[in-house]
């Protein structure tokens, strides 16, 4: 300003209640006045069927056409307008309208705070460097003192992703070590635990064991599971071996049945076939086999499935334990006490009881 | 007595040689003392008497107060103190302490509404101290963290590169590194290094991560060979993550030297996951009530065919 004053300036407030303009003319500044002679504008626009209001005449209709009557229209709103957009037309004013309520609708959920950085924050850098000299140790301090390794960090980790960011970390870690046992070695100053070097460490015994415990459980688990998909595989596929193995032999089966029905058949058509009856008996073992021989043994009877070996002499001892025991099947009530068996004394004899009791004494 | 006289006279002739002759280096028992050591030994030798004062506050749940405990296990040169109340006037009360322990660092762990837990990190007697958000929080005391190493071993750091590009980094990892360095020679420290913390910057946290380093070795002060190539790191424990929020010119106050822009405190993030769920309702009541309002506004045509097919 102060360089080209020359031409005048102008300054416009769009406010939430009243608009004015100003112009900065003659070294000092001059409000306009509106037509109504008012310094201050109320900043209300209406639209009637004919036309434009603005100011005061918008704002005195505001009772009688509250619906095509703009008013609190917010700047910051007007920022993003283009030149264009800003003079208001009926179809403008609609779709504004229709963001208003929606904003109202979404207001109470979609609020995030300070997503963004706030405004008020304090970054003091100078005091920050300054307080930094202060405390810092000096700058060509021995590297031994400090033992500090600066990683340089390839390119943003998401933070959310778990896995990438602990290997990030643990990728620092390892590149820092590498870095710092290379000094140490080159340094020639003993900085590796020796084995027999014991003392007190971060986790007590017990602890250690814990954990040790722990992983032996987890391994355990593991292993367990193993076995058992294992024993599942197995089994399927016995299974199927064995279902193969059926198979196989259905097939045989059919083989050998067909082919001796083949050969049989050609035997009759090539004619020499019935002429010879040991012949007939050579392949007997072949489709005699499948039908039952109906040959009659002597001594069985139809119905004894034993094949005879039942009605042959029965032992002599065989019986006689059978007389006496039975043979086999429920006892019944046979060899239970009644009141006959126990009134029953013909088996005592007095002398017994009394030859004992001496041979006690 | 006589021989004293005549050493004292040799001296004297010495001297007045030395007068006239170039000057010789002095003579130590061994060698001849070269001048480069006497150079040396005029400057002032760096000592890092670092002390660091642990200690949390009143109603500390016990998973944070565990991760104080392992804390100060990791740091040789650390006191801990009695629990303090924390109000407002605690600072005060706090530097009186850190002076009266003879401390130069203090770790504040302080608990509030038994869920958050915030660390301070104080240099006394005139600052600067910083004030952090601690999330992510996992002890020692975990199964899953399998290392294990010497308790008072000096460790390693390593800090990510970007925490030279800004002054509030650079002053934050100036006070890490004089924190959670083991001091060299310190009394209780082990002369081995077996362990090695990862302080790393992600999405504007510090991210803290304690791994033993295992090295196949047979002498102290040399590694197999390809031993380099064969080490692997173990985690001991413990992880956390530190959100800075505030950095101030003193010791638990003092001008605000920083704020962090992008800080929600944990109270106004529960508050508005609360207003969340309350809003569902009140979005819900006006819908409705608008649907009302349209339904009114623009009423049903009578339709024309209604009683066409009534008779």
């Amino acid at each position: 300003m102060a360089g080209k004053g020359e031409g005048p300036a102008i300054g416009i407030d769009l406010g939430t209640t009243y608009s004015c303009v100003g112009v900065w003319q003659h070294d000092r500044v001059e409000i306009i006045a509106n037509d109504q002679g008012n310094r201050t504008t109320p900043s209300y626009v209406a639209f009637t069927d004919s036309e434009r209001l603005i100011g005061d005449a918008a704002k005195n209709q505001v009772a009688m056409n509250p619906t095509n009557t703009v008013f609190v229209f917010l700047q910051s709103r007007m920022n993003g307008l283009t030149e264009q957009k800003y003079l208001l037309t009926k179809e403008t004013m609609e779709e504004d309208d229709i963001d208003d309520e929606e904003m109202d609708s979404g207001s109470g959920s979609e609020e995030i705070p300070l997503s963004e950085p706030s405004k008020d924050a304090v970054y003091n850098r100078e005091g920050l460097l300054e307080k930094l000299e202060e405390i810092a140790w000096p700058k060509d301090l021995e590297w031994i003192h400090k033992l500090t390794i600066v990683y340089d960090q390839a390119e943003e980790i998401d933070v959310n992703d778990d896995l990438t960011r602990e290997l990030a970390f643990y990728n620092q870690a390892v590149n820092g070590a590498r870095n710092a046992f290379e000094k140490l070695q080159s340094m020639g100053i003993p900085f590796l635990r020796p084995p027999d070097f014991y003392a007190e460490m971060v986790k007590s015994d017990n602890h250690m064991l814990k954990i040790k415990s722990r992983l032996l459980v987890s391994k355990k688990k593991i292993e367990e599971a193993e076995e058992r998909k294992k024993a599942r595989e197995s089994k399927k596929r016995a299974k199927e071996v064995q279902a193969q193995k059926l198979k196989e032999k259905a097939k045989r089966k059919k083989d050998e049945i067909d082919s001796v029905k083949k050969w049989r058949k050609q035997r009759q058509q090539s004619g020499f076939a019935r002429n010879s009856k040991a012949e007939e008996m050579d392949f007997g073992d072949g489709a005699n086999s499948f039908q039952r021989s109906n040959k009659k043994r002597p001594g069985v009877t139809p119905s004894d499935r034993s094949g005879g070996f039942k009605a042959k002499e029965k032992n002599k001892r065989r019986t006689f334990r059978e007389s006496k025991f039975g043979h086999g099947g429920r006892k019944g009530l046979k060899k239970q006490n009644s009141a006959e068996t126990t009134n029953d004394l013909s088996g005592f004899n007095k002398s017994d009881l009394r030859e004992s009791k001496k041979r006690k004494r | 007595m006589a021989k004293k006289r005549k050493h004292e006279e040799a001296s004297e002739e010495g001297r007045k040689k030395d007068e006239v002759a170039p000057e010789r280096p002095k003579r130590t028992l061994t060698a001849w003392k070269s001048e480069q050591l006497e150079k040396q030994s005029d400057a002032p030798v760096f000592r890092n008497k670092e002390k660091v004062l642990i200690t949390c506050s009143r109603r500390i749940i016990s998973r944070y107060r565990h991760l104080m405990l392992n804390v100060v296990a990791l740091l040789p040169h650390s006191k801990k103190d009695n629990k303090v109340e924390s109000e407002d006037s605690k600072g005060a009360t706090l530097n009186e302490l850190v002076e009266f322990r003879n401390c130069t660092y203090c770790l504040f762990f302080e608990c509030r509404k038994q869920k958050d837990l915030y660390l301070w990190m104080a240099r006394s007697p005139d600052g600067p101290s910083v004030k952090f958000l601690v999330n992510a929080v996992h002890t020692m005391e975990e199964l899953k963290l399998t290392g294990n190493h010497l308790k008072g071993s000096r460790p390693i750091l390593t800090f990510s590169s970007n925490f030279d590009k800004e002054p509030r980094w650079m002053l934050i990892k100036e006070m890490i590194t004089q924190i959670f360095g083991t001091p060299k020679d310190h009394r209780k420290a082990k002369p081995f290094h077996d362990h090695i913390f990862a302080f790393s910057i992600v999405d504007n946290h510090i991210w803290f991560r304690n791994f033993q380093v295992s090295v196949p070795h047979n002498e102290t002060d040399k590694m197999d060979r390809g031993g380099l190539d064969k080490m692997t790191l173990i985690e001991v424990g413990p992880r956390f993550c530190l959100n800075p929020i505030k950095i101030f010119g003193g010791s638990f106050g003092g001008p605000t030297l920083y704020s962090n822009p992008l800080y929600i405190s944990p109270n106004q993030i529960r508050a508005m996951e609360k207003r969340k769920k309350a809003g569902k309702y009140v979005k819900k009541v006006k819908a409705k009530t608008r649907r009302k309002m349209h339904e009114l506004e623009n009423p049903l045509e009578p339709d024309e065919f209604a009683d066409l097919w009534k008779e």
